[in-house]
């Protein structure tokens, strides 16, 4: 994935995917310090929901936990790349996300989509970014 | 249009008392050691940190994978971003040039850098010793990849063959007026380490970096947070400029000698510091030396020596405390190795002494420090300069 500055980047790709969000958070690794099936708060901004979600969910219960954390609804349509249940480079998966998610934007499928990334069993790490056509 | 970085300043250090075997913490106990100090030394508490950044050299060091995922919880990161960093014995270095990125990218206001080895739990010569697909196995650790080029240099310098042993004495010396040095051996002489072991053409035993546990745990802020550290009576160390750069282990033209990854980082690091005679402009410098005659090829590597001429500032005295460009007085990888935290600890050694805070080991008056880190085959190289004042 390449990354440009506004500039350049209008320069280099005729539809760029402009980065409008970046959320980040750590979960505990121990088993017993939290509820499992809720994530600390990524701050996400208010505003539409987009029209494509890449979530990095190796497992299904996953991708029901980060679609209620990240408050995705039917309007958005989840993984059209497949996800990580059809492939899983586990630590490319993520950015595969975010490139699958711009993808969609630079491609015109989508005027706002999200990317997802996570490490560990326990949705441990979780970065999210979202993304638009200008 | 690009816009103009935020400064940034060390607001606080802290690092562990580096052993061969601290079989008193575990992993994370060791980085919250080094992490409750540096709070202790900002005047910070954890909820004043925005995020934390942590390298470690390769996971088969201790055989623990993504130590970061269980580690979330000691370095209190938990709610908050976390990243990782894995630049091999550079690593430590690159950590705090991420954690300097992220404030002076505006992201964060306060970060917390964190980096550590604990060697005890795993065998590091084994862990270097994989065979890597269509590359020469090294089979020898580290010291057995370094000593080729350690002749080359030898050989093309014409340096005489005591000046390792020279720069092992003085780090060591340097070493015992740092109480947080693994190596405590106030009372070594060049006879000595003229008479240890030879392990590999031309690196004796004494002039080899040990294997340590340790951690060091280093706090960056913006102008803001550095300025509010300024007003409480703390001293801070103003980030003036970084640096890093990266090439293949092994390429048809590769100078491992003096490396042109390395070359390119410091002429980038001088530049955006806007120093143009390093010798005469920077007041001290660690430098990444887990082999003593890397003291002189580094020199020549970063600028402040020519090619050739290194060992010469090595043999008048020069990178003593007191000489004209002092090399390492907190007594650097010789005296203490805890791989991943090797490089941070160089970065943070830069900052306490143009803090003034370097106690035993401070060079009086110093005001622009250079920290330096290299890692893998002599391939990454990170940098920074501190200075006393923005």
């Amino acid at each position: 994935m390449i990354l440009a500055s506004a500039e350049r980047a209008r320069e280099l790709c005729e539809r760029p995917a402009w980065i409008t969000w970046f959320g980040h958070r750590a979960e505990s690794a121990a088993l017993g310090a939290r509820d499992l099936v809720t994530l600390a708060p990524l701050g996400a901004p208010d505003g539409p929901m987009p029209d494509v979600a890449e979530l990095h969910a190796p497992f299904t219960h996953q991708e029901i936990i980060l679609r209620e954390a990240l408050g995705i609804g039917a309007a958005t349509d989840v993984n059209p790349s497949g996800g990580a249940l059809v492939a899983n480079p586990m630590f490319a998966a993520g950015l595969a996300r975010l490139g699958c998610a711009a993808q969609a934007i630079m491609t015109g499928r989508a005027d706002r989509a999200l990317g997802h990334a996570t490490s560990g069993p326990l949705l441990q790490q979780n970065l999210v970014c979202t993304m638009e056509a200008q | 249009m690009t816009r103009q970085p935020v400064a940034a300043a060390v607001l606080g250090v802290g690092q562990t008392r580096h052993r061969s075997k601290r079989t008193d913490v575990s992993i994370a106990g060791l980085c919250r050691e080094a992490v409750d100090r540096a709070l202790a030394d900002a005047g910070l508490t954890m909820s004043d940190i925005d995020a934390v950044v942590v390298g470690k050299a390769p996971d088969l060091f201790e055989g623990v994978m993504m130590p970061e995922l269980y580690l979330a919880d000691a370095l209190g990161a938990v709610g908050k971003p976390l990243l990782r960093v894995h630049t091999a014995g550079s690593v430590g270095g690159a950590t705090g040039i991420v954690t300097a990125n992220l404030v002076q990218a505006g992201v964060h206001r306060r970060v917390l850098a964190v980096a550590f080895e604990k060697q005890s739990e795993s065998n590091a010569m084994w862990a270097l010793s994989i065979a890597h697909p269509f590359s020469t196995a090294v089979v020898a650790g580290a010291g057995g990849y370094f000593a080729p080029h350690i002749r080359a240099y030898i050989r093309r310098s014409g340096a005489p063959s005591h000046i390792g042993a020279m720069v092992a004495v003085k780090d060591r010396r340097n070493g015992a007026r740092n109480p947080f040095a693994h190596l405590q051996q106030a009372d070594i002489t060049l006879e000595k380490v003229l008479a240890s072991p030879l392990l590999w053409d031309p690196v004796r035993y004494d002039e080899t970096c040990p294997s340590s546990d340790g951690a060091c745990a280093v706090i960056i802020g913006d102008s803001d947070a550095a300025q509010a550290s300024q007003a409480g009576g703390r001293p801070v160390a103003w980030i003036r400029a970084t640096a890093m750069r990266t090439e293949p282990t092994m390429f048809a033209g590769k100078d491992p000698v003096n490396p042109a990854a390395g070359l390119a980082a410091a002429a980038d690091l001088w530049r955006k510091a806007g120093i143009t005679s390093p010798i005469d402009e920077v007041d001290v410098a660690e430098i990444y030396v887990p082999f003593s005659w890397y003291e002189p090829m580094w020199l020549e590597n970063l600028g402040f020596a020519a090619p050739g001429e290194g060992w010469r500032l090595t043999e008048a005295g020069e990178t003593e405390i007191g000489g004209r460009i002092p090399v390492n007085p907190s007594g650097g990888v010789l005296s203490s190795n805890p791989i991943g935290a090797s490089g941070l600890l160089r970065f943070a050694e830069a900052a306490l002494q143009v803090m003034g805070k370097a106690g035993a080991h401070q060079v009086p008056g110093a005001r622009t420090a250079l920290g330096h880190a290299y890692g893998g085959g002599s391939q990454y190289f990170s940098m920074w300069v501190v200075s006393s004042t923005p």
